[in-house]
């Protein structure tokens, strides 16, 4: 118990704030932008959301700091943010290019690269919180528990928009030319 | 449960699916297409993320106060009224934050006037910042200016604008700054204005209808001029004997554009003005009158060899 009481003290300290920072700042940024696109407002949002926890710092608890941060973010964003399209990266192609390498045929590559680009376009046409859900799942490897709890959901309700969003870019995969 | 029910995928990805589950939905058409979604979205990551710039560049956004400016088309006369209630709405900020230092910045062909403290007066030209402390304002009146701005200062102390260029002093005069990394120019309208050129270690007095300019590359020179205020307040680009690269700055800041150019001769002085309120005729205007083609392209300004 002392340990969190001195933690809790600690978040308005400049080391113990930038551990907090850290731990939390890309997870925050990559969900709001995973929701939003447009990376230029969202660092804006990041950043401010982090100083206005810090400015109250004393207000919260450890425990608490978490679900504040993502409160004030959500907030300014669904003011602030015009919604553009979500681009994200493929990671270096070495990588699965080594696990697969004995039957990539040039045709393989072709077409696997054309599905990367319906897939993109079908991520990119989901309602934000399917792919906010999705993305953290997939990508940040959030649990659907994790999940429910940024956004002060049920586990249910994080169940059921994943199975939508899978439903939905099924759909529209298939649909894609 | 034996039916696929409205959370299957869900269950599917969290290997919660019985066996009959798993049978039922891997036989069905579909099954290929979900693995693949998978498969491909477990290789795409979103663009990094540098976690120290961001962290020190959030350390210094919280110890400043940035205001920035409303979107109003730019005027060409002084907008008191405007800048009233954004002083205000500072002194609201600082009350409770407790900031040490007070921002103003202007957008891209923005203009914008603001009030000091002790009742000078500052406009803004575009694309400039101004970072003053105002909480010893009466004891210390100084600021620090990127940009251009003018001033019309109240009687008092000293009146100090710091630039990287070099600092402009005064006790109670009508001036203006324009300073950036290369280029430095103040020009007196009122009263008696001390410049200090860092770049040379020089002082120049200047007095009404004189200015002081020193652009990297070329010489220092003195400027005569008879306009009673700066003419961009009247929405002109004015300039004597400029090199090129600055006056494309001055556009660029005034139309939010980006020059490309590979090679041309950079030597080229420009000496005449440019509208701030009409893009086409400024750029035709610099342009024509070096002689240089160009193309647009968006935002882009291409200059063809």
């Amino acid at each position: 118990m002392s340990d969190s009481e001195n933690e809790d003290i600690g978040l308005c300290k400049e080391k113990s704030f930038q551990a907090f920072f850290n731990t939390n700042a890309t997870l925050l940024r990559n969900y709001l932008y995973y929701k939003f696109g447009g990376l230029e407002d969202i660092d804006d949002i990041v950043q401010d959301s982090f100083i206005k926890l810090w400015d109250n710092c004393t207000k919260v608890t450890t425990e608490t700091a978490k679900s504040y941060l993502f409160r004030i973010a959500i907030n300014q964003s669904n003011s602030l943010l015009r919604h553009e399209t979500v681009k994200l990266k493929h990671q270096k192609e070495v990588k699965h290019i080594n696990n697969n390498i004995t039957n990539e045929s040039p045709e393989y590559l072709l077409e696997e690269k054309e599905f990367m680009v319906k897939l993109e376009k079908a991520i990119s046409s989901l309602p934000d919180r399917q792919r906010e859900v999705f993305l953290l799942n997939r990508i940040e490897k959030k649990t659907y528990r994790e999940i429910a709890e940024l956004s002060s959901v049920s586990v249910k309700a994080i169940e059921k928009l994943m199975h939508k969003a899978l439903l939905k870019l099924r759909a529209e995969i298939e649909n894609l030319p | 449960m034996n039916k696929l029910d409205d959370i299957f995928l869900s269950r599917w990805l969290n290997n919660e699916l019985s066996e009959d589950e798993l049978n039922e939905f891997m036989s069905s058409e579909h099954y290929n297409t979900y693995v693949n979604i998978i498969k491909g979205t477990d290789k795409l990551q979103a663009p990094s993320y540098n976690l120290n710039t961001t962290f020190s560049d959030l350390k210094e956004k919280r110890n400043t106060t940035t205001i920035s400016l409303p979107n109003k088309p730019s005027k060409n006369r002084w907008q008191w009224g405007v800048a009233a209630s954004v002083i205000l709405l500072i002194g609201f900020f600082t009350y409770f934050n407790f900031f040490n230092t007070t921002e103003f910045s202007s957008d891209y062909g923005k203009q914008f006037a603001f009030e000091l403290p002790d009742g000078s007066k500052v406009l803004l030209n575009s694309k400039s910042t101004i970072t003053f402390n105002k909480h010893n304002w009466d004891t210390n009146r100084t600021l620090e200016l990127n940009g251009e701005a003018y001033f019309d200062v109240e009687k008092g102390n000293t009146f100090t604008v710091k630039t990287s260029q070099g600092n402009v002093s005064v006790l109670g005069t009508e001036f203006n700054v324009n300073a950036s990394v290369d280029f430095f120019k103040v020009s007196c309208y009122e009263g008696k204005v001390k410049v200090l050129d860092n770049s040379n270690n020089s002082n120049h007095i200047l007095t009404p209808s004189l200015g002081y300019q020193n652009i990297k590359g070329n010489d220092p020179i003195t400027l005569n001029f008879n306009t009673i205020h700066p003419e961009w307040i009247d929405n002109q680009s004015v300039f004597k004997s400029t090199p090129i690269k600055h006056v494309f700055k001055a556009l660029e800041k005034q139309y939010e554009l980006q020059f490309e150019y590979d090679n041309f001769d950079d030597t080229i002085l420009f000496t005449g003005s440019f509208p701030n309120n009409n893009k086409d005729i400024a750029l035709k205007t610099v342009l024509k009158s070096v002689n240089l083609k160009y193309t647009t392209q968006e935002n882009s300004i291409i200059l063809e060899d």
